[in-house]
């Protein structure tokens, strides 16, 4: 029989989202003398992202005193080749940047590569939005 | 004449066994007067606010010199509501937040552990159907993960959830599941295509219409050839064991508070677009 498959299979090389958003994730107990992290993790929610996609994922930032506590930053998925990536964000860091209008119901963003991916995260990391809620955590935690 | 007393008497003390929840989106106003005025009068355990502008020390400042001795619990994520507890604030636990909700767990000795979810979702006037319908379905699966990692399902949720009791967010199985018999939710839960949804019981149905007040607590009227004009959009839902204790008598929509009228001489909201609302439940131990 004839072999219809290719030579060999290249692994796809451009780093996951969640591999990403994981390395982001490890650095915040370092910035917050261990009072906050963030935990990534795979939901099955019928979400209004996964509808499409194979895989969802959230990023919630929690405290490490505050035992119950999460916030929920974002979701996100992708199907089996990693990209796009579609996120939904805080509506009140979507507003701060400008993804979504003054009443924050376009809170969605979609990234086509690595490159984009780190942009995008690096706005939502830095938004004041986010220091605030980060900032409350660590007040609370004293 | 002192049978009545008796009876009245019997009926405070028994009151005090159960937990007072107070309700107002204030829309952005200056209402801190209107505010005391209301704890004053309805003495709740909880007075949680939405779209409160103001400083939210000055209110509790305000409110410690006119006798009433709240704790501010603090907020981290959730700013678009404010929350008043005579509770301890050791007592609250804080739990999964989003920008439009908040989850706080009440430990107190001698009660059961409940769970208090705090909405003020999206607008009806900004946002469609099926935005609030995804909305109440991410908000539903946010509580049952809180209820999954607290080990109970003592659950309240109230506040401003901008849908009506019969507006797809509140009545899909998928989504907030709040259904308006308490005997029908006593089966706790329901199986729609082969998954078990949780059912809450939304008391709140029995405010619709005016035979009793008022309709409603948010009036809007539309150009379109559908105008409901009253809305009744601020709500409680809860789970049916808890449901059990609910004060039905004590449900009720706000008009006025230390002699001031919260409506216009047409009944129409006037200190703010919404109107309070209040309720007492007696959580079991």
């Amino acid at each position: 029989m004839k072999n219809l498959w290719p030579q060999k299979f290249e692994e796809n090389s451009r780093i996951s989202a969640k591999a990403f958003l994981e390395e982001q994730a490890k650095l915040l107990p370092t910035l917050t003398d261990g009072m906050v992290y963030a935990d990534v993790y795979q939901s099955r929610d019928p979400g209004r992202l996964a509808m499409r996609n194979d895989f969802m994922f959230h990023f919630d930032i929690r405290g490490r005193f505050l035992e119950d506590y999460r916030f929920h930053l974002l979701e996100f998925s992708h199907d089996i080749t990693l990209y796009p990536v579609k996120f939904q964000i805080d509506d009140q860091i979507a507003k701060e940047l400008k993804l979504a209008n003054e009443f924050g119901d376009s809170e969605i963003k979609v990234v086509e590569t690595p490159e984009e991916l780190e942009a995008f995260v690096s706005a939502v990391l830095r938004s004041k939005r986010l220091g605030n809620v980060i900032g409350s955590i660590i007040r609370l935690s004293h | 004449m002192e049978l009545r007393f008796l009876l009245e008497q019997l009926r405070d003390t028994l009151r005090e066994a159960y937990v007072k929840f107070l309700f107002w989106n204030v829309g952005g106003r200056t209402v801190d007067k209107e505010i005391i005025a209301l704890v004053a009068d309805e003495r709740p355990d909880f007075l949680v606010l939405a779209e409160y502008k103001t400083s939210t020390i000055d209110l509790l400042r305000s409110m410690v010199a006119a006798g009433i001795h709240f704790y501010l619990i603090p907020s981290i994520a959730c700013d678009r509501i404010t929350i008043y507890s005579n509770i301890v604030p050791n007592h609250i636990h804080h739990r999964r937040e989003a920008s439009r909700f908040t989850i706080k767990e009440i430990r107190s000795t001698g009660t059961k552990p409940i769970l208090l979810c705090l909405v003020h979702l999206l607008s009806k006037l900004h946002a469609s159907d099926d935005d609030q319908l995804y909305g109440a379905i991410s908000l539903k699966n946010a509580i049952e993960k809180a209820e999954t990692e607290a080990g109970h399902k003592n659950t309240i949720v109230f506040g401003d959830f901008n849908m009506n009791p019969f507006d797809k967010g509140m009545l899909f199985a998928a989504a907030l599941n709040a259904i308006s018999c308490l005997r029908t939710a006593e089966r706790e839960s329901r199986m729609v295509q082969g998954q078990v949804q949780n059912l809450f019981y939304n008391p709140t149905w029995n405010l619709l219409g005016d035979f009793i007040e008022g309709p409603g607590t948010y009036f809007h009227k539309s150009p379109s050839s559908l105008s409901l004009y009253w809305n009744m959009l601020d709500q409680v839902i809860m789970r049916p064991e808890l449901a059990r204790g609910l004060d039905r008598d004590s449900l009720k929509i706000i008009r006025a508070a230390g002699g001031t009228s919260f409506i216009t001489d047409e009944g129409l909201p006037s200190v703010s677009d919404h109107l309070p609302i209040v309720f007492s439940i007696d959580i079991p131990c």
